[in-house]
């Protein structure tokens, strides 16, 4: 895990200094959601792909795919928020929630895959997301607030 | 006394250079995903990213929602 996390910090990093973009006072965090939202859509093409070559059966990928809606909802959920500019702590209580539908799908999907080679993939995939998630947390309480326009 | 604390060895340009290799070789998916957010990032606001993200964060929620019906 201690790898993971390492290699994630490396490609935010990378990610934050190519980007080249307009910094705005959450800049860290879109980033680190931009990563989480890529991660998640790479996740959910690992899954369906399993799925379709059978090595997950139709319960494991109901279970799965109902925990990624639910991510996704959450996800959206957030983007709107920090589209909104809500104060920070609204964005951490719904950057929580997002903490928290992915560590569900972990416990309750990914790892009840039979196949160990198919849960290896899924499990290294979800822990990238959620190693990016810890950075969105990071940078969410590095956050420097923006001065209240008159 | 507790047990001493172990040193951090600063990073250097070797270091990071056999990060970046273990990456490539190790970490394909890693790798793309990186090639894929400089791509994805380029030249673009914070809105611009927030918008997209919640398209393509719609578009996996409707996809999830088909798959449980297959």
């Amino acid at each position: 895990m201690g790898h993971r996390f390492a290699v994630v910090a490396v490609l935010l990093v990378v990610a934050v200094f190519s980007s080249g973009c307009p910094k705005g006072a959450y800049h860290g965090a879109v980033v680190a959601e931009h990563a989480f939202t890529s991660g998640l859509g790479a996740f959910q093409k690992a899954e369906i792909a399993e799925y379709q070559n059978g090595r997950i059966s139709v319960e494991e990928h109901h279970k799965i795919e109902a925990g990624i809606e639910k991510i996704g909802t959450s996800g959206i959920i957030l983007v709107n928020a920090m589209q909104s500019g809500a104060a920070n702590p609204t964005i951490s209580a719904d950057l929580q929630l997002l903490i928290d539908s992915t560590t569900a799908l972990m416990n309750d999907g990914v790892l009840g895959v039979k196949n160990p080679n198919s849960q290896a993939i899924l499990k290294a995939s979800l822990q990238t997301a959620q190693a990016v998630l810890s950075n969105v947390q990071t940078e969410l309480n590095t956050a420097t607030p923006v001065a209240a326009k008159p | 006394m507790g047990t001493p604390a172990t040193p951090l060895t600063p990073p250097s340009a070797s270091g990071a250079v056999a990060i970046i290799q273990e990456i490539a070789m190790l970490e394909p998916i890693a790798f793309n995903l990186v090639a894929s957010l400089v791509r994805g990032l380029k030249g673009k606001s914070d809105a611009d990213i927030l918008a997209s993200d919640a398209t393509d964060l719609s578009s996996i929620v409707a996809i999830a929602h088909s798959e449980q019906s297959k």
